[in-house]
């Protein structure tokens, strides 16, 4: 396969991720440069993995996961927080959506007010919920980021969805 | 928060995306970074310490270090005109130089260095292998290794020392305990060469029982005996000539200062 097919291969997923990978990243690290640095970083390691004829089976699952890293890293290395104690309450697979998050990123406020809610979710719940209702990713897309199965995404989903309502003081039947 | 609130919060995240010139410049750049060759794909530590290339490595590396390491050794007792000579002087000395790099080590290094010279010449004297070629490269070596021994002499004397004459002092120390050095070997030499010829000698009048005239046998190993001593000699001779010739010019140096030091007082009086 032709170095121009690759590009061409590259270029449709950087032109069906980009955007959902920005925000991902701008969400958690509050910081358009760094979130831009972020995304680009990720999509550089996928065009290495593609331009060396290693493309991965799942682009996006890929990507995502390589950005869940770089975040980590990134707040290891600039936030002054104890990562120990952080690791010990959380686990591994944290991702932080920083408090200030809200409040700096140019947007409506109902987007700040679920953006919030969210926040208030169990960090298990938090990631699925987001990925499924904010990016749309199905399940199995989900699952591959996380490193989960498909089924345990689809409880946590709903039961994440449960607990937003009721943060929310929304009704199941609420149908505004 | 209704239901509505909720999907229209989540259509505006939807709507937080890179603008257009953003997005154009990071794919250019992506695209525009050097292509990684598949043949220099990274590979950890630890696969590669696991991998058959290791094996081959380390077998390589033992195999060189027993060969490389035993020739070394063997070189140690190598003589001028040996094989293994060329190895001693400019492959194990040259390293033992840089490994003694205190000015106190360097000053045993070159001592020893000396004295190993010396000791080869007798080694082959006794063998009756030492000719002017063999003669002439080792009296070289031993004037340069004497003049470096000097230069560090003088340096360890300086660092040492509170004034420049104590430094001379202690300079002419070090000196004269190295001369003692190699006068004292030279009586040892003396004494067990005449004691291997009274052996040789010995056995020699035991064999030929009588058949050669004692006296003239007792002649000629003394005149060659004599020869190599002389030899051994001249090289012993060639290093202790070396640390007079800087005495003397210590001495001149010494009595200049002096000098110049008595004519500054005497304009000082005046």
């Amino acid at each position: 396969m032709s170095i121009e097919d690759d590009k061409k291969r590259f270029t449709d997923i950087y032109n069906q991720e980009s955007d959902s990978l920005f925000r991902f990243c701008l969400i958690r690290v509050s910081d358009r440069e760094k979130a831009l640095d972020l995304t680009q970083e990720a999509f550089t390691r996928l065009w290495n993995s593609v331009s060396l004829g290693k493309e991965p089976e799942n682009p996006r699952a890929f990507l995502y996961v390589v950005a869940r890293h770089l975040i980590i890293d990134w707040y290891r290395r600039t936030k002054s927080i104890s990562l120990e104690s952080l690791s010990d309450e959380r686990g591994e697979d944290f991702i932080i959506l920083d408090e200030k998050t809200t409040f700096d990123i140019e947007m409506s406020l109902d987007a700040k007010h679920v953006l919030s809610m969210l926040d208030k979710l169990e960090m298990q719940y938090r990631e699925v919920i987001y990925f499924r209702y904010v990016e749309g990713f199905p399940p199995k897309d989900i699952a591959e980021i996380l490193n989960l199965s498909a089924n345990v995404v689809s409880i946590r989903i709903s039961r994440g969805m449960e607990m937003l309502r009721r943060l929310m003081g929304i009704s199941e039947n609420d149908h505004e | 928060m209704n239901k509505k609130d909720f999907k229209k919060g989540i259509e505006d995240i939807k709507n937080i995306r890179m603008t257009n010139a953003e997005k154009t410049h990071m794919l250019k750049s992506i695209l525009s970074l050097p292509i990684k060759s598949p043949y220099m794909e990274h590979v950890s530590v630890f696969t590669f310490i696991n991998s058959n290339y290791a094996r081959i490595a380390w077998t390589v590396c033992f195999i060189f270090a027993l060969t490389f390491g035993g020739t070394v050794y063997t070189s140690g007792a190598s003589l001028p005109g040996d094989l293994l000579y060329p190895i001693k002087t400019k492959v194990v000395e040259p390293v033992l130089d840089i490994v003694n790099n205190t000015p106190i080590e360097k000053v045993a290094w070159e001592e020893e260095k000396i004295t190993r010279r010396i000791e080869e010449a007798e080694a082959l004297a006794e063998d009756g292998r030492l000719d002017e070629k063999k003669l002439k490269k080792l009296e070289r070596e031993i004037e340069k290794n004497s003049h470096v021994f000097v230069k560090v002499v003088n340096i360890v004397a300086s660092s040492t020392a509170t004034s420049t004459s104590s430094a001379v002092e202690k300079a002419r120390d070090l000196k004269q305990e190295f001369r003692r050095k190699i006068n004292e070997r030279e009586e040892i030499f003396n004494k067990e060469e005449v004691k291997r010829e009274k052996k040789t000698m010995t056995a020699d009048v035991f064999e030929k029982s009588g058949k050669k005239d004692e006296k003239s046998e007792n002649n000629l190993s003394e005149s060659r005996r004599s020869k190599q001593q002389e030899k051994i000699n001249k090289l012993k001779n060639i290093a202790i000539k070396v640390l007079d010739d800087e005495d003397v010019f210590d001495d001149k140096d010494r009595n200049n200062n002096g000098r110049k030091e008595r004519n500054s007082n005497n304009l000082e009086d005046k």
